[in-house]
């Protein structure tokens, strides 16, 4: 897995590490924030590449199987370990599965977990973050604490002790690496409570009788969003990047289910004898994936920056 | 300075000790229970019961974490049946080539991000900018497993180079005796830091670039050299200080992978082994000690960039 500039930023004392200005002289505000973004987001390339790689890859993952017929439930020894040629373009694997099938189908897996992981740690960190800012005091030392000591786990290795722990399946999964994935998405969005609360609509609407909880989900959480937007993509990544770990070291859903790190657990197993297509696909694969999601929480985050600058 | 450093001491010792909580919420949380979970599948029931009453696991709650937190603190982290050995001593002869392989990849990871990063920022916007900010941002996409995969493929299996499998030594000072088969594991695990190094250090160089002490420098007639060296590396490098202690959870997590590829038998092995075997008192004994070892080195690296940088003491 890799490490992550916002994870580091997360932590840092001062905005040390904040990506320097965009150079391109005034950007004038036309209509809202939101269609700002939209057009700063459209004109970065990167960002285009990064959609288009995301749209073609869940294309690739569902819609795939459905105009390339293979039989991903059987085994067949008779076809087993063949280097790509015509009838199966990406070779097939030591039971005989077709490889570029199989990366089908693994994909479902890879990116379904990753996206209901992101999705889940996002809300749950989300939250936890808002009501921490927004609370305030010794409710949110605690908060905070516990969100540090979880923080200074390794990821993977408590990824590990909770799957060695609870043996779950794929649903248990996703609770798994959410249960990693939504510190940093509450580190951040409690920074942001922090200052929103003190804002003067903030202190209005409490003026005006406005509960707690409608200010952290109608004011604190939704003026948050950006940031939250920026980081849940990253999360994506991360989460895709676990599940092929943890599936990599043995230790994720167990087969029939079956997503891009297993096919390098058995792939490793024939690298030796020179079996690259065991190797090189599923590899790809992953890192494609998260280099596009990479590449739009990048051009999400610049949008958002140039957002506060006009401002 | 005296404040900030009893408030950061007090809040690394609040995070170890909600280390221990969530350690002892998951010992809870094991199949069969504590004393059933710790002791294995192959344990007869009189030898539960007897565990159970020896560490109090008949007690209240409190009295429980009482006790585990007083063995902890002793150093004791439980008996792993599967390797017949204290957890303890095994962790105490595995963290040491963790330490070495972790030590080296930071070492290289720094010489080759730190003036990667300058580079980049000196000369941003231009073709090698694009090109090493490419190639890093593909680095740093890419799994660490997958990385030595690639290495092992290209340098041990076509090129018959490098050895594809870790050193074997069983002490840190036997696995340095053996240079050449740590060469890609350490290659492997310094790559992945690279990339997230050399991205922070091009915009913490950027971001300096455009300080006025810059340009009075430079509009002093010293030398650019001089400029680069003395006044932009030195304000340029302390905030990486803080970069080092946060990234030790996630390189440590590199670690186990990279561990796993080349069967390096440090604290990564013995963690995905005792994974695969279900071995919890392992798996909660080096969480407890890692999860220490990275509230550590994040206090000692705050501590060196708060005397590097006298702003952060004050604010």
């Amino acid at each position: 897995m890799s490490l992550e500039p916002s994870m580091i930023l997360a932590g840092q004392p001062s905005g040390a590490g904040a990506e320097a200005a965009p150079e391109g002289g005034d950007v004038r505000a036309a209509g809202s924030a939101w269609r700002m973004i939209g057009s700063v987001f459209i004109q970065s390339r990167l960002a285009i590449l990064g959609v288009a790689i995301v749209v073609v890859i869940v294309l690739f993952s569902f819609a795939g199987p459905v105009f390339y017929h293979t039989d991903q439930v059987h085994t067949e020894l008779a076809i087993a370990n063949l280097s790509p040629r015509a009838s199966h373009p990406l070779g097939t694997d030591d039971v005989g599965y077709d490889v570029l099938g199989r990366l089908m189908v693994s994909g479902q897996q890879s990116l379904t977990v990753g996206l209901a992981a992101a999705l889940l740690a996002t809300v749950v960190g989300t939250l936890w973050g808002a009501i921490a800012g927004y609370v305030g005091g010794v409710v949110d030392a605690i908060m905070m604490r516990v969100v540090d000591s979880v923080l200074s786990i390794p990821p993977l290795v408590l990824i590990l002790l909770l799957t060695a722990v609870l043996r779950p399946g794929t649903t248990g999964l996703i609770l798994v690496i959410a249960s990693y994935a939504w510190l940093i998405p509450s580190r951040l969005v409690r920074g942001e409570a922090l200052t929103l609360r003190t804002r003067e609509y903030v202190q209005a609407s409490r003026a005006m009788g406005g509960r707690h909880g409608w200010m952290v989900l109608r004011h604190i959480a939704p003026n948050a969003v950006g940031t939250i937007v920026v980081q849940a993509t990253f999360e994506v990544a991360n989460a895709i990047l676990l599940l092929a770990a943890l599936s990599f070291l043995g230790v994720g859903p167990a087969a029939p289910s079956t997503n891009w790190g297993s096919m390098l657990n058995n792939g490793l197993n024939y690298m030796f004898e020179g079996r690259w297509w065991l190797v090189y696909p599923a590899g790809l694969a992953i890192v494609l994936t998260v280099v596009a999601f990479n590449f739009i929480g990048d051009a999400l985050r610049a949008a958002l920056e140039v957002r506060l600058q006009v401002r | 300075m005296t404040a900030y450093l009893i408030r950061r001491v007090l809040q690394g010792i609040a995070v170890v000790f909600g280390v221990t909580l969530i350690v002892f919420i998951v010992l809870h949380a094991l199949p069969g229970g504590p004393a059933r979970g710790m002791l294995g599948p192959e344990a007869t029931e009189q030898q539960v019961q007897q565990f159970i009453v020896a560490n109090g696991y008949n007690k209240p709650v409190w009295v429980q974490y009482w006790k585990f937190l007083d063995q902890t603190v002793h150093g004791n982290l439980g008996y792993s049946y599967t390797n017949n050995q204290n957890v303890t001593t095994l962790l105490a002869n595995d963290l040491p080539k963790t330490a070495v392989l972790v030590g080296l990849a930071y070492l290289f990871a720094l010489v080759v991000a730190v003036p990667l990063g300058i580079l980049q920022a000196l000369r941003r916007n231009t073709a090698v900018d694009y090109v090493t900010t490419g190639a890093s941002f593909i680095a740093y996409s890419m799994p660490t497993f997958w990385l030595g995969l690639l290495l092992i493929l290209g340098f041990a299996v076509s090129w018959r180079l490098l050895p594809a499998e870790g050193p074997q030594g069983a002490t840190a000072a036997a696995v340095l005796q053996d240079p050449k088969a740590m060469i890609l594991p350490v290659l492997t695990l310094g790559l992945v830091t690279i990339a997230s190094f050399s991205r922070f250090m091009r915009s913490s160089a950027i971001e300096n670039l455009v300080q006025d002490y810059i340009r009075t420098a430079r509009a002093m007639g010293i030398p650019e050299h001089t400029v680069l060296l003395r006044h932009l590396l030195r304000n340029a490098l302390s905030p990486v200080i803080t970069l080092i202690g946060l990234s030790l959870p996630v390189v440590i997590s590199g670690a186990v992978l990279t561990e796993s590829v080349f069967n390096y038998p440090g604290m990564g092995l013995l963690i995905w082994n005792a994974a695969t075997e279900h071995d919890y008192p392992v798996l909660l004994g080096a969480t407890i000690v890692l999860a220490t070892v990275t509230v550590i080195g994040s206090l000692i690296a705050d501590i060196l960039y708060a005397v590097a940088d006298p702003r952060i003491r004050y604010s």
